[in-house]
């Protein structure tokens, strides 16, 4: 049975992050081995967009890991900060928007660009399908995995972007838009080579409709109880979400799950995240771009190219 | 006879400058477009243009009245001399150039070679800043004494519904000339001098939020030199925004009252486009001339502007916008990046 923990700060600051980052360790991998030497930690880099915005995993959080892991495992442990090249996102310009140069470069820890280097590529053999997925080296070195995911709503398709998702930055390849189409099998596949051993999600700021702060952080073992879990705070039926369904199939997770928190603080959560129906704001989006192309094409008005594209 | 007319460049702002000038049938006919990416060029062929990869090519081989300059500002400068070379009128983008040196040079060559050149400041054009303009030539709120200006956007980086990479030379320096001051500062200063005239920095502060080669966020201080009026100016480039979002206002506080952008700019962007396209469908019906982009709002100066161009092309009138308020508003940017020491080395004579 996995384990998942939710913990909950509205008043939060650098000390009580890391007070509740460690008592995740404590809970959930109580036991980490002295033999783990290298250890990848996956934050969510969204664009430019920093943690304030709630799309990027806050790098105070990483911080804490990193801090976390040397208390538990010594000094000289191998700690690597991981995102890849994106269609739209150079990790060249995000980790110093995103303040991920500063942070590594302060721990003493290597910041690792996944699109360069070597890599390797993995057939990974679906339900409905074979998948080949690229990957850099490093991932396969690892004997540790951190996944820290932000909790938010993928826009298109429609699905929920935590512990499951966040591994699609792990794929090598830069232009991975062209993925879309197939994004649940591209996350189960990823995934099932990659196994999260603990997974931090971001919950702090939280964007729904807008941003809000709500301080929360979810712990747990297991990428799709976390999404389970994670997916019902956020207001959305885990068994309707393409990337959750998908990977239940593929076996990469555990449904059944225990609680861990003891103040039952899930469903207070649900009803402080501004809601957003992702789906009705993309057909709303959609629709809207329907009607405007109907109005200058009857009316010979013209559509800014930012619309055309 | 209509004006025969060249684009140079076709990216973002060019590309809404065609669509501007395919809707000006009796004013102008667009002969060609010079532009590098192929991508772009197959949009100038769907519309049944003639493309060159250079714009030497387009200036030599079609007989050209005027250009539209919207190229990265490192390529303004050689495009603008090769054009009143052969006599060409000008529209160029703003900034005019990467430094005041650049501009004055440019200003200088259209000068001796008896050639116009205007420069797109087109939020002049802003419904709401048309509006606060006219009500302060008015008298309504007496004598101005303070005012503010604010714009904050996205800058370099795409729409959030449609993520783009950056384009390089916007976030170089040597290229761009600079950051969010030259970008977003230049139409605040701008407006600025166009209200109150030539100004002296008192304060000015540069900001790198996002760790950017350039400064992505400025505060300005300026006063007048003739009316004593004192400015604060704030402009960046850090801000997640959702297009119709538009986060820019003017206020000028008086000595009997003040005027705010923000009440005659539309509160809600969606409604507005509604009522602007019943609107226009009304005049459509009675055969009357549509107001282009009044749905959009935030794009409906680009199309303005680019129309009093041809409109003063033509009837040979003045342009609205000065040459010498151009170089005032990039000695004032100079001037402010100097303070900053922005290691911007011989850059500044590029």
């Amino acid at each position: 049975m996995s384990k998942v923990i939710i913990l909950n700060s509205d008043q939060y600051n650098e000390y009580i992050i890391d007070q509740m980052v460690t008592q995740i360790f404590n809970q959930i991998c109580d036991n980490l081995q002295s033999s783990i030497r290298n250890i990848v930690i996956k934050p969510n880099m969204m664009y430019y967009w920093d943690a304030s915005t709630g799309e990027t995993t806050d790098p105070i959080i990483v911080s804490s890991i990193i801090d976390n892991l040397r208390r538990i495992l010594g000094e000289d442990v191998n700690i690597y900060v991981v995102e890849s090249d994106a269609s739209a996102m150079e990790t060249k310009y995000a980790f110093k928007i995103l303040g991920y140069n500063e942070l590594c470069k302060n721990k003493g820890v290597k910041l690792v660009n996944l699109s360069d280097g070597e890599t390797i590529t993995k057939k990974v053999k679906l339900d409905n399908g074979l998948i080949n997925i690229k990957l850099n080296k490093l991932l396969l070195s690892a004997d540790f995995v951190i996944n820290v995911p932000k909790l938010k709503i993928h826009r298109e398709p429609p699905v929920i972007s935590c512990a499951l998702k966040n591994f699609f930055g792990l794929i090598s390849t830069r232009f991975k838009y062209q993925y879309h189409p197939k994004l649940s099998m591209y996350v189960s596949a990823i995934n099932k080579i990659i196994k999260s051993n603990l997974i931090i999600v971001d919950g702090l700021i939280v964007n729904g409709k807008y941003p809000k702060k709500i301080g929360l952080l979810i712990g747990a073992n297991d990428p799709v109880s976390c999404d389970i879990i994670a997916s019902k705070i956020i207001g959305r039926n885990p068994m309707k979400d393409s990337i959750i369904i998908n990977a239940i199939k593929e076996g990469i997770g555990k449904v059944d799950f225990q609680f861990l928190d003891p103040d039952s603080i899930y469903d207070t959560m649900k009803n402080k995240i501004p809601q957003l129906n992702s789906i009705m704001t993309n057909i709303s989006w959609f629709m809207q771009l329907k009607l405007l192309k109907m109005y200058v094409r009857i009316i010979g008005d013209i559509l800014p190219p930012l619309l055309v594209e | 006879m209509s004006l025969k007319i060249g684009i140079a460049g076709i990216g973002h702002m060019g590309l809404l400058h065609l669509y501007s000038c395919l809707k000006m049938p009796n004013l102008l006919q667009v002969k060609g477009i010079a532009e590098k990416s192929t991508r772009n060029r197959k949009i100038a062929h769907q519309h049944h243009l003639k493309t060159y990869e250079d714009y030497k090519n387009l200036i030599d081989e079609e007989e050209l009245d005027c250009i539209i300059v919207s190229l990265p500002n490192y390529l303004k400068k050689d495009c603008v001399k090769y054009a009143t070379d052969k006599g060409i009128d000008i529209f160029i983008d703003k900034p005019i150039a990467r430094n005041y040196q650049e501009a004055e040079e440019m200003v200088r060559l259209v000068n001796r070679k008896g050639t116009r050149m205007m420069v797109g400041t087109n939020y002049r054009y802003h419904p709401s800043i048309e509006k606060v303009r006219k009500l302060w030539e008015e008298g309504r709120i007496g004598n101005v004494h303070l005012a503010n200006y604010e714009l904050i956007m996205n800058g370099p980086f795409s729409h959030p519904l449609t993520p783009k990479p950056i384009s390089e030379w916007y976030i170089d320096p040597l290229k761009a000339g600079g950051g969010a001051l030259i970008d977003l500062g230049y139409h605040l200063i701008d407006l600025n001098v166009w209200f109150f005239g030539k100004c002296d920095v008192l304060f000015s502060d540069l900001q790198h939020v996002l760790h950017l080669p350039v400064e992505d966020a400025s505060t300005l201080v300026l006063r007048s030199k003739k009316s004593d009026v004192v400015s604060v100016l704030n402009s960046g480039w850090f801000s997640k925004m959702i297009f119709p979002e538009f986060n820019f206002r003017v206020n000028l506080h008086g000595t009997s009252g003040f005027l705010s952008t923000d009440r005659f700019s539309p509160r809600y962007m969606r409604l507005h486009a509604v009522k602007e396209a019943l609107k226009n469908f009304a005049k459509k019906c009675i055969g009357k001339k549509i107001d282009y982009l009044s749905y959009t709002y935030y794009y409906s100066s680009f199309f303005k502007i680019l129309n009093d161009f041809f409109l003063a092309i033509k009837n040979g009138v003045p342009f609205s916008i000065s040459l010498d308020e151009e170089l005032e508003v990039m000695r004032i940017i100079d001037e402010i990046y100097s303070k900053h020491l922005i290691k911007r080395g011989n850059y500044l004579n590029v």
